[in-house]
């Protein structure tokens, strides 16, 4: 890479971790992602529920899989983002990155948390137990445990200087159990069905059925997406009450 | 009416998937309004501080 690409590529970067032009900047983005978002769920959700056909084994119970997959990918999603924002406060002391992990963790936590509690419902009709502790389960529980203490850790810590980069140690630390996550249904013996989309392979359930899964995972996304620029412009409002782009 | 109640019949499993739902949408909304929220305290809060401060005789002496 030449020395002028390097340079623009590095003053973009400083352009973009600056508060006031991300305030300002990712305002129509909040928007555009929480009305494409809405739309995308409610159309999403509407197939699913109403007009996808019923599993030959599972029966209607298997409709709780279009909020179940894609409450699952955000809450892998958003620790992954929280692990490069890390990454980005331990090396370069972006404060942007340190706002972001702040304002992403309880985002993840509450998909998690969706994760969990529908996955337990399904289980129910599905494997006749509300909570079966396999590998897939339990390294979720670890998950949403891991987003608790990033919250808990900063709230514990506060506006102390350290706190940041505490925050994304402990981050840091955590993301060995995204791959545990990802591969325990392959590694181990587990009652969890293996992934429902894989990049390499094509879906092995009917278009009917995995279009509004496909539809509610980007709807989420998109959610996910306002949900953080959302709480990232009132944050940054809130640390810099005094500056004036945050009037 | 019907044909819409039909559409979404989902027989013994109904308590199940409307449930999973139900919580999953309670979740989001919870994520939605939280920021809305904390933004709205943060203003009351920072609202009583001034009007404290404008009305009090002491802030409006320079010591």
């Amino acid at each position: 890479m030449s020395k002028g690409v390097y340079q623009s590529v590095t003053d973009w970067a400083k352009r973009f971790a600056a508060p006031s032009w991300f305030h300002q900047k990712a305002k129509p983005f909040q928007w555009a992602l929480g009305v494409l978002g809405l739309l995308l769920f409610v159309m999403g959700s509407l197939w699913g529920l109403g007009f996808a056909p019923a599993d030959y084994q599972q029966g209607e119970s298997f409709r709780i899989i279009y909020i179940h997959v894609p409450a699952s990918f955000l809450a892998q999603s958003c620790y992954l983002l929280m692990g490069v924002a890390a990454v980005m406060v331990l090396v370069w002391r972006v404060k942007l990155a340190d706002v972001c992990i702040a304002c992403a963790a309880p985002l993840g936590a509450g998909f998690t948390l969706i994760s969990l509690t529908s996955g337990a419902i399904w289980g129910k009709p599905t494997w006749g137990a509300w909570w079966v502790s396999d590998a897939r389960t339990l390294s979720m529980v670890v998950l949403l445990f891991l987003y608790i203490g990033v919250i808990a850790l900063r709230r514990a810590l506060g506006s102390q200087p350290y706190s940041p980069r505490a925050c994304a140690m402990l981050v840091v630390v955590g993301l060995v159990n995204l791959p545990i996550i990802r591969y325990s249904v392959d590694w181990w013996l587990t009652l969890h069905q293996s992934a429902t989309f894989t990049l390499t392979k094509a879906p092995s359930m009917p278009a009917d059925m995995w279009l509004p899964l496909l539809i509610n995972v980007i709807a989420l996304y998109c959610l996910f997406g306002c949900f953080l620029i959302m709480s990232m412009r009132v944050e940054l409002r809130v640390r810099h009450f005094y500056a004036q782009w945050a009037h | 009416m019907e044909a819409v109640q039909a559409l979404f019949d989902m027989g013994d499993h109904a308590p199940y998937v409307w449930s999973a739902w139900g919580i999953a949408m309670v979740v989001i909304g919870l994520m939605a309004f939280a920021p809305i929220l904390r933004w709205r305290a943060f203003r009351r809060q920072l609202n009583a501080v001034r009007e404290f401060t404008a009305e009090s005789d002491e802030f409006q002496e320079i010591p």
